[in-house]
């Protein structure tokens, strides 16, 4: 029979959900603050975020609730009974004060002596005019503020250690995110959102909460809360009612703001074919609870005792997940209950993997007394994974014989991870009798075990491990592993082991040798390895020249160089790059004696080591050689050295080669200046233009020039220097001139250029023309449209249309609908299909109704019928959205004309994707 | 649930034995003995074992298949009809090379720890979903194999670390499956820009990827024929089959088996971020999607601000694929088709000898079977990759817990919060384990 005690307790548990523990007198019920919500009007949905405040008070058990939605009644006399009023009302976008001069009175009074005023969202938008009001808020909407879209950001709580946040962390909402609000000096920001500018904020930090004091009172406006939707959030809730706590009171103590169990009850059916929408609410609930001991504690209950419930499987699974988040020692119990389940073993045991402490671990230990098979092996695992020194004496009990091998396997593995002197001699004493198909996962142990003791400086131990792992039984690349071990824990030995191993013929210990002459252990041993260089494979010869050339000890080097006159291509390509890095002075005899008779890939390598050759004297070196009468092939390759190691001092020399040697000798010289000289020597290089003995080599002197003009810090020097050339020029030099002034462009080049249009030799017309048609930039588009349409010679009609083609496609930053005009201007003009074509292509990238209609008029032309179809298929697509109407047209029109059936497939396609008819 | 055809205790065995690693003897040195006069020497070429041969692995075999030095021996898939199909493909190629219609061909398996236990394969490629992408490198670094393996890494922080200790130990040749590091050059050159000073020093960096996907359906429905499910599952959670289950939609968006695009598409941007900028943020706060309704239930759209330990700013969220570079002297953009810069001549700036040169080969495979025989570190690294990885998943996990994430570069650990760093693992079903 129950008494009354116990019915209120029921009946409260329901209502309130709060954390009762003992039964609840009377008397509770008056020790709850009461809260007068004002509503009646607002530009949000006041008639669902209404009810919504008052079932979030009511549920904490906090609070009880009344709601007025005519603030203009309030009194003196009718405010005495409430704790704190929350403000749920605005008039925005009146500036009028509303509520006469009682209600303002009464309300600032009730605050000042004590109470508690709370606003939410739009209610800090009202009564600019009223000073105390706003001197109460604390911030407001004012005439610069704004809000971008309804999104989710993220929220941090600006004042570490304030009362009313001291319990929330970082957290995401979805809602509304006001910036540049009016916040007065006095206000206290308590927390801040980011405001995103690609979702219409402002960038920065914007602050979503205040507090303010006034008179004895306080406030608490959380600016947060737009609609119903967005108080759902759970830390929401939590600022809300810490916050009107805090105001009522000057305290916040609330912690678990609602009904958990209620929240995860509405999901107990959850199957995974559902919608996860109130799984997501529950991992809302979870992840707020990063900072609040009390929410997490009875958060974590509540989800194991629906664990022992008759929830769904699914659910049961996803709480599983949630409580290896949250979980703590006081769920481990419950979790390792369900170990065993057929259905929840693996869940459970992932909820205990991640839960930290002792108790945890135990409990896992002590699971394995009644557990077999893959579940089994599932604990053990874990075990291991946990590093679990207090698992060793179980773990060593599936150790022997009579086990199942997965589950000794399973053992031996945990045991490796754990580690330690117990471990190692129950493993080492494994190793005698051990069975082939586990001598891997053994030797595997072993190697993390040594590896351990290595980490904790327990060298000794180490070695011994990795002595009996260098035994010819073990898996070949473990030995190879331990060989390195030993190395690094027996310094003394490393070379005596080193040397036998390398002497081993056995390759893959012989590659671990190399291996560890490149890492700072091989330090010492690395001219050993090098004199012996010739007992190894070939493949092993170029390992150990690249492992040498990292270590970069140039008393290597003697080795290095004999391993060049290797007959093998890859030692022999290894010594070369082998040479470059750690080569000196007296490498570049080394590497020039290379030369001859190299292969390509040889001189590949020869150029890029002797691109990077450290050493003193080199570059001087270098521009001797050049100009001895060496070799050419020799002085060719020093030719390129130069131009790569950037020595500007063998400019003259160059100059001289350039001018003085023939063939490719020559044009190597004139790249190798392209890459090295600067405007300075532009004079010299248009005197070579000029020369007729430099005709063959023309365009490496254009080339030249080029460079040279990048190389200054703007090309005028060079184009001065063009320019003064060209009055006086021969008409093969005068192209070539012309060329190169079109490389620069500028406006200087371009009014001289511009003039050779009207040249009276047809071949500088010509050169004109393609000079201006690449041009940088599009001035020349008028001249050459006026050159296409004057001139009666074909092929400079030709020419000039191309041009315009070529930069009306590249002036991407002109509106399409100019673009169109000229390509339509130049389309007028071409009276042969082949420019057309060019210009219909750059038509079809033109997207503009214009541009569709130039495109469709061409369709009355065959000869270029399919072109133009092309380009109307590819505007229609872009522009078809808007213009379905022209569109279809254009397309059906071409649909009718075109003659090639791939273009007429496009077609059909464009307009399917249009969902146009045919 | 069914399981597929092997009995408990043999696949219970294969575990045992893939979890540990097998004794192999590793290495190109072996001489292997194969038919034909046309095919190169034996000792030159490099065994290969492909596992997972769906869409991506069927790339991936096309590729070496084409890059000299290296025959493919072994394929390995849980679906019958692929990995058939594949091994015929390479089958029919060499007998075609060989002139002789009779060529034994290649092996098909179904599962990969009877391929990691053959001695006569030298390497393989990874093409598996990406939970499986660890376990197997793992198991195949055990072995001492040597490893290809598709991005992203691990699904879980722990797994990655766990798969560098291993590779650091044997010293296998390990390339990850950024394949822009080669073969889109424009890609190294921005890199060695940034890396050579071009840009001055970094001021912020800037990452886009393309947004994941929603949908998918959660009926449970039969399996395909010929198909081991249980084996598709390994680690992962077990769940019942759906149509969209194991497609390539599946692999990439379902979390109990991967992260979603912010890692499946974002390892390749911010792979080319680590390879200019060797460093990770330290910092990582934003917010992102995670779809409610349908099978999927990755990350779809994200945006991610965060700061590096020298105070350089980096974003990274949904988009057209593109890493930003912004140093105090310019900017450059590289996408895996286009470069941009300002200011525009960066474009044409010509590397000095000295100056740090990053493109090994405009050839991804070729580069690791070149690497393979030198042992040389191939274009895209453990290292790089378990950092370029990290970035996933701490921008994943700060997404999910809604907080900003602190890391510690240098023990690599998560700052300061205790529930995120229960993150960093994921358990595995039994008889899986790292």
């Amino acid at each position: 029979m129950r008494d009354n005690k116990t019915i209120l307790t029921i009946v409260l548990a329901i209502l309130g959900g709060f954390l009762f523990l003992e039964p609840v007198a009377d008397a509770d019920a008056e020790s709850r603050l009461r809260v007068l919500i004002l509503a009646g009007k607002n530009n949000h949905a006041w008639q669902e975020t209404t009810p919504a405040l008052k079932r979030i008070y009511e549920a904490s058990g906090r609070f009880v609730v009344d709601v007025l939605n005519d603030p203009s009644t309030c009194s003196a006399q009718m405010l005495k009974k409430y704790d704190v009023i929350a403000g749920n009302w605005t008039n925005f976008p009146s500036r009028d004060r509303e509520w006469g001069r009682e209600a303002e009175k009464s309300l600032l009074e009730f605050v000042r002596s004590g109470k508690g005023f709370v606003l939410v969202h739009a209610a800090g938008a009202c009564f600019p005019s009223w000073p105390e009001y706003q001197e109460l808020i604390g911030a407001a909407w004012g005439s610069n503020s704004g809000h971008g879209d309804y999104h989710a950001f993220n929220v941090t709580a600006a004042e570490e250690g304030h009362p009313i946040t001291q319990v929330l962390g970082n957290f995401i909402i979805t809602d509304e995110l006001w910036h540049r609000m009016d916040v007065k000096p006095a206000a206290h920001i308590l927390a801040k959102a980011y405001s995103d500018q690609a979702r219409g904020g402002t960038g920065q930090w914007e602050p979503i909460a205040f507090s303010s004091k006034f008179g004895r009172g306080r406030s608490f406006y959380l600016v947060l809360g737009h609609d119903a939707q967005a108080m759902m959030n759970p830390n929401w809730k939590m600022l809300l009612l810490r916050g009107t706590e805090w105001a009522a009171t000057g305290r916040a103590a609330i912690e678990i703001p609602f009904d958990i169990l209620e929240i995860l009850r509405a999901a107990a059916g959850y199957t995974r074919t559902e919608n996860r929408e109130r799984l997501a609410a529950i991992e809302q609930l979870a992840q707020s609870s990063s900072r609040n001991p009390s929410l997490r504690r009875q958060l974590a209950k509540s989800m194991t005792d629906m664990l022992e419930s008759g929830a769904a499987v699914d659910f049961k699974k996803f709480l599983c997940e949630q409580l290896s988040v949250i979980g703590t020692s006081a769920e481990v119990s419950r979790l390792a209950q369900l170990l065993g389940d057929k259905e929840l073993g693996f869940h459970a045991r992932l909820a205990l993997e991640r839960l930290p402490g002792n108790d945890t671990l135990k409990a896992l230990r002590d699971a394995t007394n009644g557990l077999s098979g893959r579940l089994l092996i599932g604990v053990v695992n874990t075990l291991g994974e946990k590093r679990d020194k207090q698992s060793v004496k179980i773990l060593r009990r599936y150790l022997r014989d009579d086990q199942d091998t997965e589950v000794k396997s399973a053992a031996l593995q945990a045991l490796g991870k754990i580690g330690g002197d117990e471990v190692a001699d129950d493993l080492m004493a494994q190793e005698a009798g051990i069975s082939a198909d586990l001598r891997p996962v053994l030797a595997e142990a072993l190697m993390n075990c040594a590896e351990g003791f290595e980490s904790a400086g327990k060298t000794g131990e180490a070695a011994r491990i990795y002595r009996k792992l260098r035994d010819a039984a073990q898996p070949l690349h473990l030995r190879a592993a331990a060989l390195f071990g030993s190395v690094r824990c027996e310094a003394g030995e490393a070379t005596r082991l080193l040397l036998d191993a390398l002497g081993s013929g056995d390759q893959a210990l012989q590659s671990a040798v190399v291996r560890i002459v490149g890492t700072p252990q091989g330090k010492s041993f690395a001219q050993g390895a090098a004199s012996r260089m010739t007992t190894l494979s070939e493949s092993l010869q170029s390992q150990l020249l690249y492992a040498l050339a990292d270590l970069g000890d140039a008393k290597t080097l003697p080795e290095i160089n004999k391993a060049l006159s290797s007959s093998s291509r890859p030692v022999k390509l290894a010594a070369i790059y082998a040479i470059g890095r750690l080569g000196d002075s007296s490498s570049l005899e080394q590497l020039i004696g290379q030369i001859d008779g190299a292969d390509v890939a040889e001189l590949a390598a020869l150029r890029k080591s002797l691109a990077g050759l450290r050493g003193p004297d080199l570059d001087e070196r270098l521009i001797t050689m050049m100009a001895k009468s060496a070799a050419p092939s020799v002085r060719k390759e020093v030719i390129i050295a130069l131009a790569a190691r950037g020595v500007r001092q063998s400019v003259p020399a160059l100059l001289k080669t350039a001018e003085d040697d023939t063939g490719e000798l020559r044009i190597e010289a004139l790249k190798a200046l392209g890459t090295l000289a600067d405007g300075a020597l532009a004079p010299a290089l248009v005197r070579m233009a000029g020369d007729e003995r430099y005709g063959g080599e023309r365009p490496y002197i254009e080339r030249a020039l080029a460079g040279m003009g990048r190389r200054d810090k703007t090309p005028d020097r060079v184009i001065d220097v063009l320019l003064a050339a060209l009055p006086d020029s021969q008409p093969a030099t005068r192209e070539s001139l012309l060329r190169v002034l079109g490389r620069f462009g500028g406006e200087k080049s371009f009014h001289v250029v511009r003039a050779y249009l009207e040249d009276a030799d047809a071949e500088i017309r010509n050169a004109a023309v393609r000079v201006l048609s690449d041009w940088p930039d599009r001035s020349p588009l008028d001249d050459l449209l006026a050159a296409a349409g004057s001139s009666k010679e074909t092929v400079t009609k030709v020419l000039a249309l191309q041009g315009v083609a070529n930069l009306t496609g590249k002036a991407v930053d002109m509106p399409a609908d100019d673009r169109a005009g000229i390509i339509e201007q130049a389309l007028g003009i071409a009276d042969l299909p082949e420019p057309k074509k060019l210009l219909l292509s750059v038509v079809g990238r033109l997207f503009s109704l214009k541009a569709l209609r130039i495109a469709t008029s061409c369709l009355d032309q065959t000869e270029i019928v399919d072109e133009a179809g092309m380009a109307a298929a590819d505007i229609s697509r872009a522009i078809g959205k808007d213009y379905p109407k022209e569109a279809q047209e254009a397309l059906a029109k071409a649909l009718e004309r075109v003659r090639s059936p791939g273009v007429a497939d496009k077609i059909r396609s464009v307009l399917s994707d249009l969902g146009l008819k045919r | 649930m069914r399981r597929g055809k092997l009995s408990r205790r043999d696949f219970l065995k294969r575990a045992a034995l893939a979890a540990a690693g097998a004794f192999a003897a590793p290495s190109i040195i072996t001489s292997k003995a194969l038919g034909g006069s046309t095919i190169p020497a034996a000792s030159d070429r490099v065994t290969l074992g492909h596992i997972g041969v769906g869409g991506q692995g069927r790339g991936l075999l096309n590729g070496f298949l084409e890059a000299k030095g290296c025959q493919s021996i072994a394929v390995c898939d849980p679906f019958k009809n692929r990995r058939e199909a594949s091994a015929e493909l390479i089958s029919q190629k060499y007998a075609d090379l060989s002139g002789k219609g009779g060529y034994q061909g290649c092996a098909a398996h179904e599962d990969f720890v009877e391929l990691l236990t053959r001695p006569d394969i030298d390497a393989v490629v990874i093409a598996t979903p990406d939970h499986w992408h660890v376990p197997i490198a793992l198991a195949a670094a055990r072995a001492g194999k040597d490893i290809y393996v598709e991005k992203p890494l691990g699904i879980s922080i722990n797994q990655n670390k766990a798969l560098r200790s291993a590779i650091h130990r044997t010293g296998n040749i390990f390339q990850y499956g950024t394949q822009q590091r080669c073969f889109n050059t424009h890609c190294a050159f921005a890199c060695e820009l940034v890396l050579n000073g071009y840009l001055g020093k970094i001021k912020e960096i800037h990452v886009e990827a393309p947004a994941g996907t929603s949908g998918g359906s959660t009926v449970p429905a039969p399996l395909p024929e010929g198909f081991n499910y249980d084996l598709w599952l390994g680690p992962a959670p077990a769940s019942p089959y759906t149509v969209d289950r194991c497609t390539n939609l599946g692999t990439y968006h379902v979390y109990d088996n991967a992260l979603g695009f912010i890692a499946g598409w974002g390892a390749h941007p911010l792979d080319i971020m680590h390879w200019g900028y060797p460093q990770i943020p330290v910092e990582y706060q934003g917010t992102g999607t995670i779809p409610l309704e349908g099978l999927f239930n990755t990350v779809t759209n994200w945006t991610i601000r965060g700061r590096f330990a020298d105070g350089a700013l980096f974003t990274f969220k949904d988009g057209p694929d593109k890493t930003t570079f912004v140093g105090e002297e310019g900017w450059i953009a590289a996408s895996r088709e286009t470069i941009e810069a300002n200011p525009k001549n960066l474009l044409t700036a010509v590397l000095k000898p000295g100056e740090i040169h990053l493109l090994q080969n405009a050839n991804h495979y070729q580069n690791f079977i070149d690497c393979v025989k030198s042992r040389r570190p191939p274009a895209s690294p453990i290292g790089s990759a378990v950092q370029s990885d990290f970035v996933s998943h701490l921008s994943d996990i700060a997404i999910r817990t809604g907080r900003t994430i602190h890391w510690d570069p240098v023990r690599e650990e998560i700052i300061g919060d205790e529930m995120a760093s229960r993150l960093l693992s994921r358990p595995m079903r039994s008889p899986w384990r790292l």
